[in-house]
């Protein structure tokens, strides 16, 4: 048993219910009585006195009733799965006899009949006299009230029970459906509400075409889609064709035509043309009912305006379009960074970085093209603004572009996140500002270099005032010239002395007229009172409101000009006097040497003569030892006859310019072959000569060097048998001789197998009077070789040796190629 | 008029080469026809039979065998004296001499030196060389036509 929803009292008309149970009670003589669950009485009637008067009136009986009164109910209440009347006899001596009320499974109330005796009670009436003695009643009237309780049969009690249920019941009944359908009612005027509600709402209508009797049903959404007045028009096929758009009514028709034969549902989307021209998007899901023959019964179908719908998504679309677009197209570098750092970029970007999209993919992500040094930091910045704060950076980082140089950029970066608020991917903006980097770094640097050079400048510098009369800035320098603080320089100007007032006044003068000055020379007194000479150079800058210069200290430097130019007037008149010398010298030598060639072989001569003449005088009576001695003589004068020869030829060497002539050297060789003629008589002596090229040179000096080293060769090959002596020439620019590239010269050589020489002697070969071997073994002067490397010297070559002991000598000279002097 | 040897001049300062030169003529006997001039000035005055010369025989050597370095006037300034004056450039004139220097040799041709010859140190050649000069110059040699007096 449910609890009940329902109280009796909105049931049945208790009023009237009264009045029936009044009646009913006076014509039965029995006592009627209606209550709802919780006890409390809805309906009395036909009260007997001996119950109301007395025994409900004195507490010792009144316990009696309510005794009788819980039992009843309680007896009910346990019953209530098995309704059936229950009758108590009370402990006054009455019967109570109640049915439960039990409505559409609801207990709705209890019915009760009662204070009465069965006709086969025995009625005690002497109890009830004692009753009323003990506990003070008025006797008589207690008994006549006693007379007047109804003694009934136990059937009549049950039909009248049962009579009652019934009728209470029926009443209770039609009230409850009354009231339900009072409560359907209700419930389907709202939902018809709540359906149009949510209809307008959802800018949704309905219709219903009955295809059986053509009937056409529109809801109220529909009229307000159509926009038509339902109080004016009715629902019409046609207003709904022509409500179509044009373009669209044929779309409309198949799709529903389609339907017909598939019998599926469909939905579609089109327009509607409204009067005034006005467009709306609405989507319809149609259906058709069919019956169990499949012919058509019912069409039907839901409509809704989805014309904002329509505009959000095509706004949507259009601005992604933009969105698109303006990323595609952007000047500025743009990319779309997911969490994990892959990157979508675009053209800028690509440009940017100098990359083709193919290899930015195969990149993938910004860190590979990210300078090293730069990444850590992004991705702390990034790792912040995962964790919400804050929701956007801006930085610099540092990009690699393709060919490996650094670019520099301005990164903005925001994170976009889905609506969930997880990360969707970070929308980064990155303008490149290389140039202006380097701008800034060369400008840093530049003003880096200037206060360096303005602090540690060896030239005083200095900033002023246009018109001079105030300094700006001064750097140390300018303070040590003028021997001033920093500070003093620049809070009185009167700090800076001049040694000539009028002089520096024109210096400013000759300033403001030509806009700059060079180099100006001027006196300044020093803080220690001496006067010394500066070279001040300024510059207006007009622009910048101040006058620049720099200021040289240059007493030393005209001191030391002033010294240069005494020194070289003193140097001048003594070069002139050395020259003299030299001149006179030079004068003496040439006397010297022509004395040489000319005295000093004349005493020669008169040895070897007069000796010769003695030797004959004497004739053969002379003996061998004197013999030997005036032979003796005559070899030793020949000997110094010809030192004095080489000498002199050295001597002339080293005097005479050489002349600058082209030189056939094969012919020069010829030359120097020719005297060594007589000498080679009668020797073995296999002689090779290679192509000599041109040179240009001194064509007697080079004869003279062929002739030293050929005749070399012939004396030192002398014990050889055949002599070896090759002559030849080589390209020496790439460096002969050992000496690794060089300027382009040529070589010439003199080879020969004689007794060569050991290296280790090599340095004194060409040194006057220095000699490898003694006279015994081979005659000589000493000075061949020491002219042949004065000439070769004299004309811009080297010469060199090598050889070995006993298997030969080379000699070697390098003649540099060179024009013809002009003569 | 009479029939004139032609002699030869030596011009000669050193008594040495003098001794020697005339025991080389003298080899070839031709000694007996030199004169000796001990410079310059004593040259140009027997040429032209001035001072002490002034009463020799008239008519000009067959050679002049000129030393170039000699006190008051060297054999250079004679031989120009000789090839500048009408009278006496025809003369025969060799340097002898002890100076190979080349400046003297080109000097010497230039002023029209008829020989140009190197005094061997060693007296052997120094022998052959001044009998070939004498032999030359006074036996062989055609002279120029007589001046006329």
């Amino acid at each position: 048993m449910r609890t009940a929803e329902h109280a009796l009292a909105d049931l049945v008309d208790l009023d009237r219910l009264q009045r029936a149970c009044d009646s009913f009670a006076a014509t039965g003589d029995i006592g009627l009585f209606v209550l709802d669950p919780g006890g409390t009485i809805l309906v009395a009637a036909g009260w007997q006195d001996i119950c109301t008067q007395f025994h409900r009136a004195h507490e010792d009986t009144l316990k009696g009733c309510l005794e009788s009164d819980a039992r009843i109910n309680q007896r009910l209440v346990d019953g209530l799965d098995a309704p059936e009347h229950y009758a108590y006899q009370c402990a006054n001596g009455l019967w109570d006899v109640a049915f439960p009320l039990i409505i559409a499974g609801e207990h709705l109330g209890n019915v009760f009949t009662g204070q009465f005796f069965y006709d086969d009670d025995e009625i005690d009436e002497a109890a009830f006299r004692q009753r009323a003695q003990r506990l003070g009643f008025d006797e008589p009237a207690y008994l006549e009230a006693l007379a007047c309780v109804p003694v009934l049969s136990h059937e009549r009690v049950a039909r009248t029970i049962s009579f009652l249920a019934d009728f209470v019941g029926m009443l209770a009944d039609l009230g409850l459906s009354a009231l339900r359908q009072e409560q359907e009612h209700e419930a389907l005027t709202q939902s018809e509400e709540r359906l149009k509600e949510a209809q307008r709402i959802g800018r949704l209508g309905h219709w219903e075409l009955d295809l059986v009797s053509d009937r056409l049903h529109w809801s109220d959404g529909i009229f307000e889609l159509f926009e038509i007045d339902p109080s004016r028009f009715a629902a019409s096929y046609e207003a709904f064709l022509d409500a179509i758009h044009p373009d669209d009514r044929d779309a409309v028709d198949r799709a529903y035509s389609a339907s017909l034969e598939n019998k599926q549902p469909y939905e579609i989307s089109h327009r509607l043309l409204m009067k005034d021209g006005r467009v709306k998007w609405v989507h319809e899901k149609c259906r058709t009912d069919f019956d169990a023959h499949g012919k058509p019964l019912r069409f039907v179908g839901v409509m809704r305006d989805i014309t904002e719908r329509r505009h959000a998504e095509e706004a949507l679309a259009e601005s992604e379009d933009k969105f698109r677009y303006m990323f595609d197209h952007s000047a500025v570098a743009r990319s779309i960074t997911q969490p994990s750092g892959e990157i979508e970029v675009n053209d800028a970007f690509l440009e940017m970085v100098g990359y083709t999209r193919e290899e930015i993919g195969e990149l993938a992500t910004w860190q590979r093209i990210s300078h090293p040094d730069d990444i850590a930091r992004r991705e702390g910045i990034v790792a912040s603004i995962v964790s919400g704060e804050p929701t956007s950076a801006r930085f610099e980082q540092r990009y690699l572009h393709k060919n490996g140089t650094v670019i520099w950029t301005d990164v903005a970066i925001t994170l976009r996140r889905d609506a969930d608020g997880n990360p969707d991917y970070f929308m980064t903006t990155i303008v490149n500002i290389t140039e202006r980097k380097h701008a800034e770094e060369a400008l840093r640097e530049s003003e880096e270099k200037y206060r360096g050079l303005f602090a540690n400048a060896q030239v005083g510098m200095f900033r002023s005032r246009l018109d001079g009369s105030a300094m700006l800035a001064v750097n140390p320098k300018l303070c040590e010239i003028f021997g001033h603080t920093e500070e003093e320089m620049l809070a009185d100007p009167a700090t800076m002395r001049w040694a000539d007032p009028e002089a520096r006044t024109v210096m400013i003068e000759e300033l403001q007229a030509a806009g700059s000055l060079k180099d100006y020379e001027l006196g300044i007194v020093h803080s220690s009172g001496e006067v010394r000479t500066v070279s001040v150079s300024m510059e207006l800058r007009l622009e910048q409101g101040y006058l620049e210069g720099s200021t040289a200290d240059v007493t030393e430097r005209k001191r030391a000009e002033e010294e240069v130019r005494r020194l070289n007037a003193e140097l001048e008149q003594r070069v002139l006097d050395r020259t003299a010398q030299l001149d006179a010298a030079n004068k003496e030598l040439e006397a010297f040497t022509y004395s040489v060639s000319h005295d000093l072989r004349a005493p020669l001569r008169h040895i070897s003569g007069f000796s010769s003449l003695l030797a004959e005088q004497v004739g053969d009576s002379v003996d061998e030892k004197s013999r030997h001695y005036v032979e003796t003589i005559s070899a030793s004068v020949r000997q110094m006859g010809v030192l004095i020869d080489d000498l002199l030829q050295f001597s002339r060497t080293g005097r005479a310019e050489p002349r600058s002539e082209t030189v056939d050297m094969e012919q020069a060789l010829a030359e120097a072959l020719l005297p060594l003629q007589r000498e080679t008589e009668g020797r073995a002596i296999e002689w090779k000569i290679g192509r000599l090229p041109t040179v240009v040179g001194d064509h007697a000096l080079l004869r003279q060097v062929w002739a030293n080293l050929l005749g070399n060769a012939v004396k030192f090959s002398r014990g050889r048998a055949p002599a070896r002596i090759e002559v030849g020439a080589m390209d020496g620019t790439a460096g002969a001789g050992g000496d690794g590239g060089g300027p382009a010269q040529d070589v010439f050589f003199v080879r020969d197998n004689g007794v060569g020489f050991d290296m280790q002697y090599a340095h004194k070969l060409f040194g006057v009077f220095q000699r490898l071997h003694s006279s015994a073994e081979f005659e000589g002067t000493g000075i061949g070789l020491a002219n042949v490397q004065r000439i070769i010297s004299r004309l811009g070559g080297r010469v060199w040796a090598e050889a070995e002991l006993d298997k030969g000598a080379a000699f070697y000279f390098a003649l540099p190629r060179r024009k013809e002097k002009p003569s | 008029m009479m029939i004139h040897v032609p002699g030869i001049l030596l011009a000669e300062d050193n008594p040495n080469d003098v001794e020697l030169t005339i025991e080389a003529l003298d080899q070839h006997n031709l000694a007996n026809r030199v004169t000796v001039a001990h410079d310059g000035v004593e040259a140009m005055q027997y040429l032209r039979c001035e001072g002490a010369f002034k009463d020799r025989e008239p008519g000009d050597p067959a050679v002049v065998l000129l030393d170039i370095k000699m006190p008051r006037k060297d054999g250079l300034e004679v031989l120009r004296e000789i090839r500048s004056d009408p009278a006496l450039k025809k003369v025969p004139v060799v340097i002898l001499t002890s100076s190979r220097e080349e400046q003297d040799l080109i000097t010497s041709y230039d002023l029209g030196v008829n020989a140009y010859v190197v005094k061997p140190v060693n007296f052997p050649s120094f022998i052959d060389a001044v009998k070939q000069l004498g032999v030359f110059w006074a036996v062989i040699n055609e002279r120029p036509p007589n001046r006329v007096k």
